[in-house]
């Protein structure tokens, strides 16, 4: 047996409160018992998302988590996603393939279940034993095949393991079937619709007191019957306890008693993106992905459907009138996040699209089959004070801008050459700026600002020249340093690039300097040197690369080691890779200081060595706790740069990061 | 906020209107109230399997008022929605293991005719298929729900704006391509003869092609050691139904084996099974079977073998369900005018031969 955690979809709160679905469609996601990488962002606006736990979830750690996410909307998820209190969690086996959880704790004689314990459970009845072959950190499986019958033994143990029993009355949903039902004591229906429940007994009853969140309803019991019907109306949306307590003629106690829980829910949004409960579904990356973030590829969506069945995907550009162009190309299910980057590329080659894109208003992604239908993913173009609109006049690329704010705005341009190094501009009457070099132009009114790479113009095979990076600003080798190289690399990172090749060209040129050079600036002289001298290790010697990767022998032996393992690392994801590469340095260098903390060192290395703006969301004190322990512990910089360059190397197509198979996702 | 004690009679008045039907035309156990129920069930359970379906709606409305317990009826009103195309039977990796579940049709309506079309799919989380305004020209049939306007209406606007997708017939019956049954058979041959070998198989149950072709049910039996040729059969699984495959066989050892579906990926696994043993039993010379009776104005089809589901929907445009007749496993009825065409279809989709005993084609 496997546990699964249903996760909750967040975008039920966008009327009550707006802030966390926001927060969760731009941040990752940490499940507690969940050990694969953070989920992508917005995948806590699915409903019905279950996840596979390998371990159960520890009762001091928060459930659900967003990576970055405020403390505010932190703390509410911490509330309010909870698992039902322990120690001990009932399933009850509905088939061979699925236990539901027992909210209520209790068993129901003849049933089977599956209990899982915090702590190993002692002194239990013979029909309670563990489960062969299955068990996980955190908690000790049981198989329970409850009796035909509870005697007293049976249900003194029950109780001593903070456990009850219903033997002889039966709460379940009639008529209509709700919207969920665990098969004991909880279910859901949908606002507006009036729940009927059934009740039964073995015993002779004459009468029921039925209380509805405590207030009691004496209800007659007519002797011929076994089983009656009860409807219940006007439930808010909200929660509901419903008592039953069931008495004979002659005793004045009950005779039994049992509870369900109700759970009044509005409907959820239908999403023309489809759900996990249909044959096609497309999920998004941040959740709700502007037209700019699906082009640049700062967005990936992710197709689910059948295995191998063959779809087709388009995509249309629609401007504000009713002009639009269409891309569409044929895919196999599932396209997995990571493959995505390739339908990207293939939009920005289409001509058509490419001449239309920056005139346009919203994206249009559909999936369609001729037997599982057709879902669609609509991104609009982001409403900004400040935008920019690329276009070209006379040959020459240029940028106008569009200001929606009451201020004046002010441009400024960092050229690819000096990627931080800031030349204030003017524009023409028409708005429009045009530099023959081309780079990061960003406009300024009052708060607001909207940045675009300006590709240069090209009329000589030497003009690409002016897409290289000549340098970057000395500074000195501290935290701040790196953190303003990190600031220089957010703002090329987040920048728009108009549809231009050589746009999206010059800006990887910049973000891959970056890396390198705050890279040099933290591994040291010799590697500072190694840096300058190779954009990859392909032409430099073996032993130049181990030698630089550190003095000592052990460096030596961990720079073969994991040259050894590149190839194996490939099939990866990039956080995969950090537990390889932690396990590495563990190895190698237990003392060099990187185990100290609680971040994981070894990951942020390598997005600071892969993606620096990719740490752009990671709060101060861990970007500053990160830092000072790599400035220390240099090793470590050295080596996630080394295996950062050898996956670029040895990875053939990848577009969804600035080095080849290092997308964070 | 209220609670009161009702009758059953009452409660189950309530479950058929809640499900958008008449209570004064439809009972509970009817079948269109069965198919309502398991489409709504299922838009909230999906992805889940034909077991877990059944259950939950079997749950709430059995032993309403009475001690009919429904769940039979319920399982081949499942089977039937996954026939018709509400439901799809898909094959989904959840990154441990590829698993086949249900899932949710896709909306959309199949034009049958310029003024009639039928609906098909389901729309999560307990939505409705369409606006009241349509639902009212909606007329409920077992499982199937058929749209009809006058005969100029222009029935696929009426539809598309209600956010139905129309569905090729073709697509929709997604039937194979006409062969022959050698041809078939040699389709199947190729890949099981391409695959590994395989070795022991505990409780692989077989087709036996020698069995009587019209008592399906007796057909299945274990392997004997004598058993040596290709077999269709099913084979247990840790989790799930069994599976269909296709298995070379000698001397009672599986040699290899083929998990079906091959020769489309969302096709039922049964569907290619089924074919695939009619195909066998044609190479074999021992067809499977059919009967036509006369029902006064109709002629009723009666089929000793299962059809697949691509079948099952064509009978849906042509035809009615029927309860099977004597021996038969499946019954439908066709009107006079378009017996000729479903017999030629029989014989040349499946390969099915008219029996002799008691028959009457209409000619």
């Amino acid at each position: 047996w496997t546990p699964y955690l249903e996760i909750p979809d967040v975008s039920v709160l966008a009327e009550r409160l707006p802030s966390v679905p926001e927060e969760a469609a731009r941040l990752r996601s940490l499940v507690e018992g969940y050990e694969g990488t953070p989920l992508a962002r917005g995948q806590l606006l699915y409903p019905g998302r279950q996840l596979r736990l390998t371990r159960w979830p520890r009762p001091d750690a928060p459930l659900v988590q967003l990576e970055g996410g405020s403390a505010a909307t932190n703390a509410l998820l911490a509330d309010q996603c909870v698992l039902s209190p322990g120690p001990i969690w009932v399933f009850r086996i509905r088939d061979e393939l699925r236990a539901n959880e027992v909210r209520g704790k209790f068993l129901r004689p003849g049933e089977h279940y599956i209990l899982l314990a915090r702590e190993a459970l002692a002194e239990l009845p013979s029909w309670i034993a563990p489960t062969n072959g299955s068990s996980m950190q955190g908690a000790h499986a049981y198989s329970a095949n409850a009796p035909l019958v509870f005697n007293t033994a049976d249900e003194t143990s029950l109780e001593a393991l903070g456990l009850g029993a219903v033997t002889d009355v039966l709460i379940r949903p009639a008529a209509l079937p709700p919207a969920s039902w665990d098969g004991e004591g909880a279910a859901d229906w949908l606002a507006g619709e009036q729940p009927i429940l059934a009740i039964s007994s073995s015993r002779a009853v004459a009468k029921g007191i039925i209380t509805l969140n405590g207030v009691p309803h004496l209800i007659p019991w007519p002797a011929s019957e076994r089983e009656v019907f009860l409807e219940l109306s006007d439930l808010d949306v909200g929660s509901h306890q419903v008592g039953v307590s069931l008495f004979s003629d002659v005793i004045n106690r009950p005779v039994a008693a049992g509870s369900l829980q109700i759970v009044i829910r509005s409907p959820p949004v239908r999403l023309p993106a489809g759900s996990f409960g249909e044959g096609l579904m497309i999920m998004a990356s941040p959740a709700h992905p502007t037209l700019s973030e699906l082009w640049d590829g700062r967005a990936v969506l992710e197709v689910r459907g059948p295995q191998g069945v063959e779809i087709e995907l388009e995509a249309a550009l629609a401007d504000g009138s009713s002009r639009s162009v269409r891309h569409r190309t044929n895919a196999r299910l599932p396209i997995e996040a990571t493959q995505w980057g390739r339908h990207t590329s293939e939009l920005h080659e289409d001509e058509d699209l490419l001449s239309f894109y920056d005139s346009a208003e919203s994206c249009i992604i559909t999936v369609r089959h001729p037997r599982l239908g057709a879902v669609t993913l609509r991104a609009e173009r982001e409403f900004a004070p400040l935008r920019w609109i690329a276009g070209r006049r006379g040959g020459a690329p240029q940028l106008r801008l569009l200001n929606n704010s009451e201020s004046a705005a002010t441009v400024s341009i960092f050229e690819f050459a000096h990627p931080d190094r800031q030349i204030p501009v003017e524009l023409n009457e028409v708005s429009e700026i045009t530099w023959p070099a081309g780079g990061l132009v960003v406009a300024e009114a009052g708060t607001a600002s909207a940045s675009n790479v300006l590709p240069p113009r090209i009329r000589h095979p030497t003009d690409l020249e002016s897409l290289n990076v000549r340098g970057l600003t000395p500074g000195p080798r501290t935290s701040g340093e790196v953190r303003r190289l990190l600031g220089i690399s957010a703002s090329w990172a987040t920048a728009s690039l108009p549809a231009d090749p050589f746009a999206a060209t010059g800006s990887l040129h910049v973000q891959q300097a970056i890396a390198g050079h705050i890279a040099a600036l933290i591994g040291g002289g010799r590697w500072a040197a190694l840096e300058r001298r190779a954009s990859d290790f392909d032409e430099l010697r073996y032993s130049e690369v181990q030698h630089a990767v550190g003095d000592l022998r052990q460096h030596h032996v961990l720079a073969a080691s994991l040259l050894r393992d590149v190839e194996a690392m490939l099939a990866l994801t990039p956080q995969q890779r950090s537990m390889r590469l932690m396990r590495l340095l563990d190895t190698h260098t237990p003392n060099a200081g990187h185990g100290r903390g609680r971040f994981p060192l070894a990951q942020f290395a390598l997005q600071l060595a892969s993606d620096p703006a990719s740490l752009a969301a990671t709060s101060e004190s861990e970007l500053d706790l990160a830092l000072q322990l790599l400035l220390v512990s240099t090793i470590v910089i050295r080596v996630a740069r080394l295996l950062v360059l050898e996956v670029h190397a040895l990875i053939e197509h990848d577009t969804g990061g600035i080095y080849r198979g290092w997308s964070w996702g | 906020m209220g609670v009161r004690r009702i009758d059953p009679d009452v409660a189950m008045r309530h479950a058929v209107k809640s499900l958008d039907l008449d209570p004064d035309r439809f009972a509970l156990e009817s079948p269109e109230v069965l198919a309502a129920a398991v489409r709504r069930t299922a838009s909230f359970l999906c992805p889940t399997t034909p077991g877990a379906l059944t259950r939950s709606v079997s749950e709430t409305v059995s032993r309403l008022g009475g001690s009919v317990d429904v769940a039979e009826d319920v399982a081949s009103m499942v089977e039937s929605l996954a026939s018709y195309g509400d439901l799809l039977e898909l094959a989904i990796d959840d990154g441990t293991r590829t698993r086949r579940q249900l899932f949710l049709g896709p909306p959309a309506y199949v034009s049958v005719r310029p003024d009639c079309a039928l609906l098909v799919g389901i729309r999560p989380d307990g939505a409705a298929l369409v606006s009241d305004e349509v639902l009212s020209l909606v007329e409920p049939d077992r499982h199937t729900r058929r749209v009809s306007l006058g005969a100029d209406a222009a029935i696929a606007d009426l539809l598309a704006a209600e956010g139905l997708i129309e569905m090729h017939v073709d697509h929709w019956l997604g039937a194979p391509r006409r062969t022959s049954a050698e041809a078939v058979v040699q389709f199947y041959t190729n890949y099981l003869e391409a695959a590994g070998p395989t070795g022991p198989i505990d409780g692989l149950l077989v087709i036996d092609p020698s069995a009587r072709v019209t008592y399906y049910i007796g057909r299945w039996r274990p392997l004997g050691p004598r058993d040596t040729g290709h077999f269709v059969a099913r084979r247990p699984q840790a989790y799930g139904a069994n599976a269909w495959c296709f298995a070379d066989v000698r001397a009672g050892e599986v040699q290899r084996l083929i998990d079906l579906p091959i020769e489309d990926s969302l096709a039922r696994p049964s569907d290619e099974a089924w074919r695939l043993q009619a195909a066998l039993d044609v190479r074999a010379g021992r067809p499977q079977e059919f009967r036509v009776r006369v029902d006064g104005a109709t002629r009723i089809i009666d089929v000793f073998s299962p059809v697949p589901s691509w079948l099952r929907r064509r009978i849906d445009v042509v035809g009615t369900d029927m309860s099977p007749g004597m021996g038969a496993l499946f019954s439908y009825a066709v009107p006079m005018d378009a017996l000729l065409d479903e017999i030629s279809y029989l014989e040349d989709s499946m390969w099915l031969a008219q029996s002799q005993g008691g028959s009457d084609s209409g000619e």
